[in-house]
């Protein structure tokens, strides 16, 4: 027997308890002024301008203007550089395996952070803040680092082939690093705490007595994550694909170092353009692209956010 | 004996070359020396610049980076103060560097051991000279090559062995050596320097373990036996033979693409004078001498002939002969260069993907 258990988001009386309790503390300090607020912010305002928008601005002005030498951008406006980039099915390919990649890494990433985030959700342990810091710790690690300590792992005579040769379970090592492949596990192994810590946060809002409630009308564990979790953890879900999504296609040093130059994505063809070629057009604009392809789903995904609410 | 007596004509002619000694002088002047960093920085300093300050006072600051780097910074900072008085790139950067106007002339009278250069290697339009030569080739796990029955290579060809496949190293396009590797083998299947299509095609058909973007993973792959062979500069390569691994290096019988380290004064410096002093430092037999037993590149002072040849031991590890040199190609690097984002274009779309 099912039963479609419809729920308001906001239904536990726990989060209820908190928003009280929040609006008295909002109501008695009072709302400070416009004028107090920009003030407030305006030397944060200043320096990110500074160090921020004025060189997206400038390298978007690089993007404009002709290649006419090394290191450098030529003078006159031109829209050559974007004709000749989405004129070419090749960087329709490149911009295509990006967003791939992206796609990839999430999935892959939804799929492994959703039992670790329920278990650290629900958890009454006394080593959950011990648990939720080892989910981190590889964010603690230099990038560097961290793909650097890939290698033994999944090299050609690495821990992994070593042990698939040895059980028998192929007759050639596995082709596992320096390629697309390699990329996938090195993003998936740094980017799954975010996509963790998010579902994570979501699920702690859904009451406990939402489950137990299904569990006594007789809902199994895979029709709880079904009915109740997923859908109800959906906003941290998208939180973390959004998360996910951006940082997997603007990867850079973990495309470079464990794809072994021979994964041409947005951000190692921006670097090999500017810093090799020193193609500065060129390079500016793969990287507007970038920024706008990422701008889009970011706003995309923050609406779809919104309206959840 | 020999090597013993060899240092001793080299400190003569230091001496002699020297002139008149000069006692210990101040200077508030640091020059700035962009550099490749690692052991090849470490290696000038010791042989060239600690020497260097003690004689002049003058100090010297290494900023190291890749040649890409260092030319991108000189070229933004044209019309001011430029980030090096000195530069030790290689040919194509030096290249690329004189046509955007970014050099100086080298004086040879601040520069006296210009004139005891190998034939050859001084700049025609008195720009920075050549100062180690490098040869490029193959470096390969002798071992590993017996025991798979594939015969020492001989020639370039000898990468596309099948036996070899997903067990070689080449230079990545972007890497330093990627050119070089890029126009010798266009060279050996007959293509013209004018269109690289032909080489970048053969390097296609190669099926490679990785393009390596830093000698260093090379370095790192060849003792484990991950790789059996690799494109590597001599340097390097026998860097590693003489820690004791079991591998060679060999110079294909086609040849290698030359494209030697260079020494130059960068325009616009505050320090002229004292850049080129020690651009002469630099070129002195004793500061050669050390630096060719430090990295084992080729020293272009001619008056180290009689010592390298009294050491076959250490000179067969580099070119250094009028011979050798005539063997080493010098290609147009200032038309790469310009065709440069065609190459990689064809790279990225043939290769990369």
């Amino acid at each position: 027997m099912s039963m479609t258990i419809r729920v308001e988001p906001s239904g536990s009386p726990a989060a209820t308890g908190e928003r009280r309790a929040g609006r008295a503390s909002g109501a008695s300090s009072g709302n400070p002024s416009g004028l107090a607020t920009a003030l407030a912010l305006a030397p944060a305002l200043i320096v990110l301008a500074y160090v921020f928008a004025l060189p997206i601005v400038i390298m978007g002005s690089y993007s404009l203007r002709p290649f006419s030498g090394l290191a450098q951008a030529g003078p006159g406006w031109t829209l050559a550089n974007y004709g000749k980039f989405f004129g070419d099915l090749f960087y329709w390919g490149i911009v295509a395996d990006t967003l791939l990649l992206g796609a990839i890494v999430v999935a892959i990433s939804a799929v492994i952070a959703y039992p670790p985030a329920y278990f650290l959700a629900r958890t009454t342990s006394r080593w959950r803040s011990l648990l939720v810091f080892i989910v981190i710790s590889p964010l603690l690690i230099s990038v560097i680092i961290r793909n650097l300590g890939w290698i033994p792992l999944l090299g050609r005579n690495g821990l992994v082939n070593t042990v698939i040769l040895g059980l028998g379970l192929s007759s050639e090592p596995l082709a596992l690093l320096n390629n697309f492949t390699g990329v996938v596990i090195g993003l998936v192994h740094a980017l799954v705490p975010f996509m963790i810590l998010s579902l994570m946060i979501a699920i702690r809002r859904i009451g406990v007595d939402l489950e137990e409630a299904a569990t006594g009308l007789g809902a199994g564990p895979f029709e709880r994550f079904r009915l109740i979790v997923l859908p109800l953890s959906k906003s941290g879900l998208l939180a973390g694909c959004l998360i996910v999504f951006t940082l997997s296609i603007s990867a850079f040093t973990t495309v470079a170092m464990m794809g072994g130059k021979r994964v041409l994505l947005m951000a190692t063809y921006a670097e090999q353009q500017v810093r090799s070629g020193l193609n500065y057009p060129v390079g500016a604009t793969i990287a507007m692209v970038l920024l706008a392809l990422t701008a889009l789903f970011s706003l995309s995904a923050l609406r779809l956010l919104r309206e959840r609410r | 004996m020999r090597r013993v007596f060899g240092a001793a004509i080299a400190a003569l002619l230091t001496l002699g070359a020297l002139g008149p000694a000069s006692a210990q002088q101040q200077s508030d002047v640091t020059l700035r020396v962009a550099s490749a960093g690692g052991p090849f920085t470490e290696a000038v300093r010791r042989n060239v610049a600690d020497r260097f300050t003690r004689k002049t006072g003058i100090k010297v600051q290494f900023i190291d980076g890749n040649n890409p780097d260092h030319l991108a910074k000189i070229i933004a900072s044209k019309g001011r103060t430029p980030p090096y008085d000195v530069a030790i790139t290689d040919k194509a950067t030096q290249d690329s560097a004189i046509a955007n106007g970014l050099l100086l002339k080298l004086d040879p009278e601040l520069v006296p051991h210009l004139s005891e250069l190998v034939d050859g290697v001084r700049h025609k339009e008195g720009y920075g000279p050549q100062f180690l030569l490098v040869d490029r080739g193959i470096v390969y796990n002798a071992e590993k090559f017996k025991e798979a029955g594939i015969p020492e290579p001989t020639s370039w060809l000898d990468l596309w062995n099948p036996k070899l496949a997903g067990k070689i190293s080449i230079p990545d396009i972007a890497q330093a050596n990627g050119p070089g590797f890029l126009i010798q083998i266009n060279r050996v299947v007959g293509g013209n320097e004018t269109d690289l299509e032909k080489g970048i095609r053969k390097i296609a058909e190669l099926k490679v373990h990785s393009y390596y973007s830093s000698t260093v993973q090379v370095e790192a792959l060849l003792p484990t036996g991950e790789l059996w062979a690799a494109n590597m500069p001599n340097g390097r390569a026998w860097a590693l033979i003489d820690k004791g691994l079991p591998l060679k290096f060999v110079v294909p019988k086609e040849g290698s693409v030359g494209n030697p380290t260079t020494i130059d004064v960068v325009g616009g410096t505050k320090y002229p004078r004292e850049a080129q002093l020690f651009v002469d430092a630099a070129l002195s037999p004793l500061a050669q001498l050390g630096l060719s037993y430090d990295v084992p590149y080729g020293p272009t002072n001619k008056l180290l002939e009689p010592i390298l040849a009294a050491d076959p031991d250490h000179s067969r590890k580099f070119p250094w002969t009028q011979d050798q040199l005539a063997k080493i190609h010098a290609p147009d690097w200032a038309s790469y260069v310009a065709r440069q984002n065609e190459t990689l274009d064809l790279w990225n779309r043939l290769i990369r993907r």
